[in-house]
């Protein structure tokens, strides 16, 4: 009965109501999902055989006609109907109606579809409205907001996708080491170019083979042979964007912070692919897992699992190519060092003679030197002596020189050199007593 | 691209080189010290290396001939040994570069003829790197030097000269064709440009003779191809390819032709059937030859074919509604009836219902099944039972109707269903009127392709009383053997003949429109000489005359009939003459179906139908008509075509703002002066009381003079009140009415207008002038659907086309005029038919509750093709949910569900895309079929809203099963072989074996494809008969080499 009759008032208000009238779709509030690449329908069809030949050029001719012809619509359709000046017009609107100065707050808590709850950085919450020309679907709690000078309501959002952390890491000057101040190393060189440059300028080389390029390159050997150096040398070189992080610096101090300056090192990587992400002394995170006790520990061994899935997880990424540096290569986690992760493992021995010899020349070639130099002494050495070992002994030299005030740097100033930075080398580390 | 990869791969290594040196260069200034700086940086060998090289270098240009000899192959010794790498430039061919230019210097000085010959093999070597582009250097010396096979001199090598041989060729072509030019004599020159350029490039063949063989034989094919294409000799292939590389060199050929200009691709095409079939591949050639519609070259193959591959053959012809008849008189002898009936379909219910079975889906399922309405949000849909008998009583008749459909689509093809079968046909009764003949008409889809059974059921309905369930039963008929069904006792001839004389015209419609389904692209003239009449006699009604010409386009789709497109011709230029209510302005339905019928005629048939664009001009009066008219023909006769420059064409015509044109008329010239003679009013269109979108509507009429009676062109014959001037102001003083004297077919006028704007201004000011308006608004709202559509269509075949054209649609959507947006749904259905993308899904997701009604309708209707056949969730969740949105609005809800029966047809064993045999092939008949649906759909409101809802009975022509069935190659049983399904990977041009499907499922033998999937024999036991892509039937057979391994 009860029932009846409450459906007999459905049916009366029914007939109140004289136009069915349907509700407004539902508006969506906060973030959609990621989308990888952009607009699905801006992205242009991937045009297959990768290889260069006719049907490429002719798929690409066709991409390309098509794009003109889209060029052409939209310009006879903006000449017949400019929107640029429309779209002016409006901005200068939503400029009005926004005013000048806006404050910043942070957005709270969203009420419903035209209200929210901010707070402003001086303290109090308000309740305020947000404007209808506000993308709610970028609105999401937690977000930085533009407020209204007076009545506070929300009237833009201030997006800050990408980390200023990560953006710090970019190289933007490159450095001024090139390949030629390497001394040696040509396979350790040759190695790096195919396995990083070339992928990212030819990739179609590689497909040509048939094979997959190698994702990542770890570079290890004792201190100072040169692999920062190659490194910079990379940098030097290649057009693609080079980012750049000690492994010390993604250990963050909260929790959670290490493996998400990861996420975001990585992402922008992909954002400006083609990329090299050169992460030097990785020892600092990417140690042997064992049962950590602290949660220190623990923290930096989830920097180095979020490392572990961006080098090679479920999402692949296209052109980032992923440079490692370390000199203590045994006590890295085996599970970063697996093929897969890093393809190739480079070393950098000791310089041989020939090497040493060329470092030396590349070291001495701005000194002036006397005569009875002679730097074979050194070359041939029993001594095992680093590329940086050489560097010390140069500009000890030079000092000596300076010492002395003489204006060239003559054998004896090498000798010294030499016999310092040798001393210096095993003063601390007491060799020959573990062997 | 070629031109390209030369430069390159020569300047490539060259340009490392200089930036590592202007490096070198840079520390150098840094180190502030000598030139010594390089020579300390290089080792000892290479010192070494390069002062010998130095050393050679002088002694070869030596004056002793035996010097220069020895130093001369020390020299080649060493660059053919040098290893190079990736990365670095092979050291000899560096050291050599400074000694580039005094070769060069010495060599044209040079005397002794053998040493000379020597010394141009190393600087055509040396010239890879060092010549200026484009300078062609490296081939000259090549052709001066020895006859040496290139490939010692390594693959970049080789890659280096195939490109210079290109620009060669061009070039010495250009010269020929200026020169040929020049002596301005047509005929003659032709053979002999031919014989000149043959004559010009004869050292180059040469070349290329050597070159291509060991392209093709170090698995470089596409190069080989390339090269060939760039010197005008494909048919040079010929002589190379085996069957070891015949797979890859003919697949990249198939593709490139596709992207080819218009003459160019048919050559490829043809060259590849050729390549095909000397390398025993039938199958494959008998696949590029269905492209080619070359019949005579398919029974060629066919006849060469032993029984099996036959067999497999008449299976392929089967899917393409192809039939091998022996109309011109090249019949083939031994052709036995097992044959026959393969190809005329006759064993495809039976193959579906194999496929049904093993997947378990044989049960019939109800609407209800479908609708899923407990799973619907039912609080707005009215809750409770009260709720719902309201609503049903709002169309109960429409729903009936919906439910019919919905049921016909579901079990399609299976033969029986739980609404029609059941209870003795109560439920056919429980319809009004046309709903009627839909209803019975269902029962020819539900029986689909099962001639026998099917006649069976149908037959007791022929004899009702009701005429409409007669007229249903007549359409029932043709949909059953829809798809080319064949018999030899034609029923279907037999049955409907004789009711085309029928005197109630819907009974007439239902046998036309049977026959049209029936015969659709069997070019049959028995049929043609029976509804000819129809469509020729002046006197029939404008929907009489439509459904006879539909069935004729459907009959003769792709002939290029000459007869038929005369006479199609002929009635749309009476047609467009007549003014009363038979005329083309003036039924909605002939002025949908009129044109697009001489379309079907030419369906992809490209150039052959110029001659009736050009007729169409001189003969259609109108030039509103015109455009539609020639619109329709080139999109029908460029669909799948992939030519840019008719997408161009038709994109302007999107674009086109008439209204805007004629403000630019209207201010320049002011409202008094006018064109010749004409006379001109300008009237506002409607009055104050309609808002300012309806007042948007524009129209100006233009009346052309008596004595010339020709059209003005449509830009100046339009004038425009500009929606914010305000209402009511009349400029012009004459009524338009009167302008426009009566019995001048030349009246030209057009209008744009908002659609429900001018209905509602129509009928409240009921004025003559204003119909009209109205009139040729929906015809150049026809015209400019037609041309969105054509898009779709040119683009729809290849891949990168289609997504190029997917992306206009937001542009369209953005700037378009209503009637453009309205048909965008459209065009996502065209191009993406039973291909749910979820981008699409969500566009069209969004356009379902778009203002314009039309454009929601279509968006869902759109989501019901784009989904068609598949079952997609995600689809079927977005239709329940506008099924309750839309609850209370009868003509959403009404195509909400003809969409939700469209997705789950045949409960997703079918697809309704034309497009098969890995995206090769385009089922012209199938083709014709969606285009029908297709285009009623530019006018819901008349057809499938209306009366004509049967007119979605057209898409059995374009359902086909999407099966791969393997079958024994003697018996044609079929076979439970393990099969891989995985989506298809593109693997035209790449090297070595790459897989084909990537994500694969094994499942047994009869499986279900689903839009870019591929499917891979899932074992060694068996293998296919003939080589081909492995869709619909396929013949297997025992492995011979096939050794089962131990348990």
């Amino acid at each position: 009965m009860g029932q009846n009759q409450s459906q007999q008032g459905d049916g009366g208000k029914k007939k109140e109501r004289k136009k069915y009238e349907p509700p407004p779709a539902p508006s969506r509030v906060g973030k959609k999902k990621k989308r990888r690449g952009g607009e699905p329908d801006t992205k242009l069809p991937t045009v297959t055989p990768s290889t260069r030949c006719k049907l490429r050029q002719l798929k690409l001719e066709r991409v390309k006609d098509y794009l003109l012809l889209e060029e052409e619509y939209i310009s006879n359709q903006e000449k017949i109907k400019p929107s640029e000046e429309r779209a002016e017009e409006e901005r200068a609107k939503v400029d009005e109606i926004r005013g000048t100065p806006m404050g910043v707050g942070t957005l709270e808590e969203i009420v419903d579809d035209n209200h929210a709850i901010v707070s402003s950085a001086i303290g109090p919450e308000y309740y305020v409205s947000i404007c209808s020309f506000v993308d709610k679907d970028q609105l999401e709690p937690g977000s930085s907001v533009l407020l209204h000078n007076k009545v506070m309501s929300v009237i833009g959002i201030l997006s800050d996708d990408a980390d200023p952390m990560v953006s710090v890491m970019k190289v933007d000057k490159a450095p001024l080491e090139s390949y030629a101040d390497v001394g040696g190393l040509e396979d350790q060189i040759q190695e790096i170019k195919e396995a990083v440059e070339l992928p990212l300028t030819h990739p179609e080389l590689y497909e040509d083979i048939g094979i997959r390029p190698p994702k990542g390159v770890i570079l290890y050997g004792e201190p100072g042979t040169g692999k920062t150096l190659l490194a910079k040398a990379v940098a030097n070189s290649t057009a693609a964007t080079f980012l750049r992080v000690v492994g010390s610096e993604l250990i963050q101090k909260y929790l959670g912070d290490g493996p998400k300056l990861v996420r975001e090192l990585f992402r922008v990587a992909e954002e400006s692919a083609p990329s090299i992400v050169f992460i030097d002394e990785i020892d600092a995170i990417g140690t042997k897992r064992y049962e950590a006790t602290s949660g220190g520990e623990r923290e930096i061994q989830r920097t180095m699992l979020e490392l572990l899935n961006q080098l090679d997880g479920f999402d692949s990424r296209g052109d980032v190519k992923v440079l490692l540096a370390t000199n203590r290569i045994e006590t890295l986690d085996p599970a970063l060092l697996r093929p897969g992760r890093i393809d190739r493992k480079i070393e950098f021995p000791l310089p041989d003679e020939k090497t040493k010899r060329r470092i030396f020349n590349i070291h001495t070639s701005k000194m002036t030197l006397d005569k009875d130099v002679n730097l074979e002494e050194f070359v041939m050495s029993k001594a095992s002596i680093s590329g940086a070992d050489i560097k010390a002994i140069c500009s000890e030299a030079g000092l000596m020189a300076l010492r002395e005030r003489r204006m060239k740097v003559v054998h004896e100033d090498f000798k010294k050199g030499f016999e310092s930075t040798m001393f210096r080398k095993t003063q601390d580390v007491p060799a020959g007593l573990y062997l | 691209m070629v031109e390209k990869k030369a430069d390159a791969a020569g300047a490539a290594p060259g340009k490392k080189k200089e930036s590592k040196d202007a490096k070198g260069a840079d520390s150098k200034n840094q180190a502030k010290k000598g030139t010594g700086d390089l020579e300390v940086e290089m080792s000892e060998e290479d010192r070494l290396l390069q002062e010998e090289l130095a050393l050679l270098a002088s002694r070869a240009m030596d004056t002793d001939a035996g010097v220069q000899k020895l130093a001369l192959e020390r020299i080649r010794a060493e660059i053919r040994s040098a290893t190079s790498s990736m990365t670095s430039v092979p050291k000899p061919l560096k050291f050599m570069r400074d000694h580039y230019h005094p070769l060069k210097a010495f060599h044209e000085s040079m005397m002794d003829e053998q040493n000379k010959v020597f010394l141009s093999d190393i600087l055509s070597v040396l010239a890879m790197s060092m010549a200026k582009e484009g300078s062609r250097e490296s081939l000259r010396f090549k052709l001066q030097g020895s006859g040496d096979p290139p490939q010692s001199w390594g693959h970049e090598y080789v890659r280096s000269l195939c490109g210079e041989i290109g620009q060669e060729y061009a070039v010495r072509v250009q010269e020929i064709a200026d020169a040929a030019a020049e002596k301005q004599d047509e005929e003659l020159e032709k053979m002999d440009e031919q014989a000149a350029i043959d004559a010009a490039t004869t050292d180059l063949t040469k070349l290329v003779r050597e070159i291509v063989p060991f392209l093709l034989a170090s698995n470089a094919q596409s190069e080989a191809v390339d090269l060939l294409m760039e010197v005008d000799n494909v048919p040079l292939l010929r002589e190379y390819v085996t069957e070891a590389h015949v797979e890859r060199v003919a697949m990249y050929l198939v593709t490139c032709a596709s992207y080819l200009p218009e003459p160019d691709d048919a050559e490829a095409f043809h060259e590849a059937a050729v390549l095909y079939k000397m390398c025993n591949q039938p199958r494959q050639a008998v696949r590029v030859a269905l492209r080619l519609r070359d019949k005579h070259m398919i029974k060629e193959i066919f006849r060469s074919a032993d029984a099996i591959t036959r067999k497999q053959l008449a299976f392929d012809l089967s899917r393409h509604n192809m039939v091998l008849d022996d109309d011109d008189g090249d019949d083939i002898d031994d052709m036995d009836e097992l044959l026959k009936d393969i190809m005329g379909n006759v064993k495809l219910s039976e193959h579906f219902l194999t496929l049904a079975k093993d997947l378990e889906v044989l049960e019939p399922k109800l609407p209800a099944d479908i609708y899923k309405s407990h799973l619907v949000d039912n609080v707005r849909a009215g809750a409770g039972g009260t709720g719902l008998s309201s609503q049903s009583n709002v169309d109960s008749a429409r729903q009936n109707l919906a439910s019919t459909f919905v049921n016909a689509f579901v079990n399609c093809g299976f033969g029986q269903d739980k609404l029609l079968s059941d209870e003795e046909n109560k439920w056919i009764y429980r319809n009004k009127e046309h709903g009627m003949m839909s209803a019975t008409a269902s029962l020819g889809m539900i029986m689909q392709w099962d001639l026998d059974g099917g006649l069976g059921k149908i037959d007791k309905y022929m004899y009702s009383l009701e005429d409409h369930v007669k007229a249903g039963a007549l359409l029932a008929v043709g949909v059953l053997s829809a798809g080319c069904v064949r018999n030899e006792c034609d029923p279907a001839l037999a049955l409907l003949s004789e009711h085309i004389d029928a005197s109630v015209p819907f009974m007439k419609i239902g046998a036309m429109l049977g026959l049209g389904i029936a015969y659709a692209g069997t070019n049959r003239e028995d049929i043609m000489e029976l509804l000819v009449p129809v469509v020729a006699d002046g006197t029939v009604s404008g929907e009489l005359c439509a459904f006879a010409a539909l069935a004729l386009g459907l009959v003769f789709v792709g002939s290029a009939n000459e007869d038929l497109a005369a006479t199609l011709l002929q009635v749309l230029a009476e047609r467009s003459e007549a003014t009363d209510s038979s005329g083309l302005l003036n039924d909605p339905l002939l002025l949908s179906f009129l044109p697009v019928s001489l379309g079907f005629v030419f369906l992809g048939r490209q150039e052959a139908c110029e001659a009736v664009v050009e007729s169409i001009q001189a003969m259609v009066h109108g030039s509103v008509l015109q455009k539609l008219c020639a619109t329709a023909l080139e999109a029908c006769a460029y669909a799948c075509s992939g030519n840019v420059l008719k997408v161009q064409k038709f994109l302007a015509m999107c674009g086109e703002r008439p209204q805007e044109q004629a403000d630019d008329v209207a201010e320049g010239s002011g409202s008094v002066s006018v064109p010749a003679g004409a006379e001109l009013s300008t009237r506002e269109s409607a009055g104050g009381d309609l808002d300012e979108q309806t007042i948007a509507t524009v129209a100006r009429l233009g009346a052309t003079s008596m004595e010339d009676g020709a059209d003005i062109d449509i830009g100046s014959s339009y004038a425009a009140t500009g929606a914010g001037t305000g209402g009511g102001v009349v400029e012009g003083s004459a009524e338009s009415s009167s302008a426009r004297a009566p019995s001048r077919g030349s009246t030209s006028m057009a209008a744009e207008s908002s659609s429900s704007g001018v209905d509602a201004s129509a009928s409240t000011t009921a004025d003559q002038g204003e119909e009209d308006m109205t009139k040729y608004a929906a015809a150049l709202a026809m015209q400019e659907s037609m041309a969105v559509m054509g898009i779709a269509m040119v683009a729809m075949q290849e891949e990168t086309g289609s997504a190029m054209a997917l992306r206009m649609c937001s542009h369209l959507l953005q700037y378009g005029s209503p009637a453009v947006r309205r048909t965008i749904p459209l065009m996502y259905g065209l191009l993406l038919i039973s291909n749910p993308q979820i981008t699409a899904m969500e566009a069209l997701s969004k356009l379902t509750h778009d203002a314009d009604t039309d454009v929601a309708q279509l968006a869902i209707l759109a989501l019901g093709l784009i989904g068609a056949g598949t079952n997609h969730s995600r689809i079927a969740g977005m239709l329940r949910q506008l099924s309750s949105y839309y609850a209370k609005d009868a003509g959403p809800l009404f195509i909400t569900r003809i969409a939700q029966g469209l997705l789950h047809a045949a409960k997703g064993l079918v697809t309704f895309n034309p497009v098969h045999s890995g995206r090769f092939l385009v089922n012209p008949v199938a083709l014709a079929g969606l285009l029908t649906v297709l285009c009623a759909c530019f006018n819901l409101k008349g057809t499938i809203l209306g009366k004509h809802h049967y007119i979605l009975y057209v898409l059995s022509l374009t359902m086909k099963p999407r099966m791969l069935l393997c079958v024994d190659e003697e018996t044609l049983e079929p076979l439970d072989v393990p099969v891989r399904v995985g989506t298809a990977v593109d693997t035209v041009g790449l090297v070595g074996r790459p897989k084909t499907i990537t994500g694969f499922q094994t499942h047994a033998s009869p499986v279900v494809l689903a839009a870019g999937e591929r499917a891979e024999i899932g074992t060694e036991e068996y293998i296919a008969s003939c080589s081909g892509v492995l869709e619909n039937v396929v013949l297997l057979k025992k492995n011979p080499e096939y050794i089962e391994l131990e348990k």
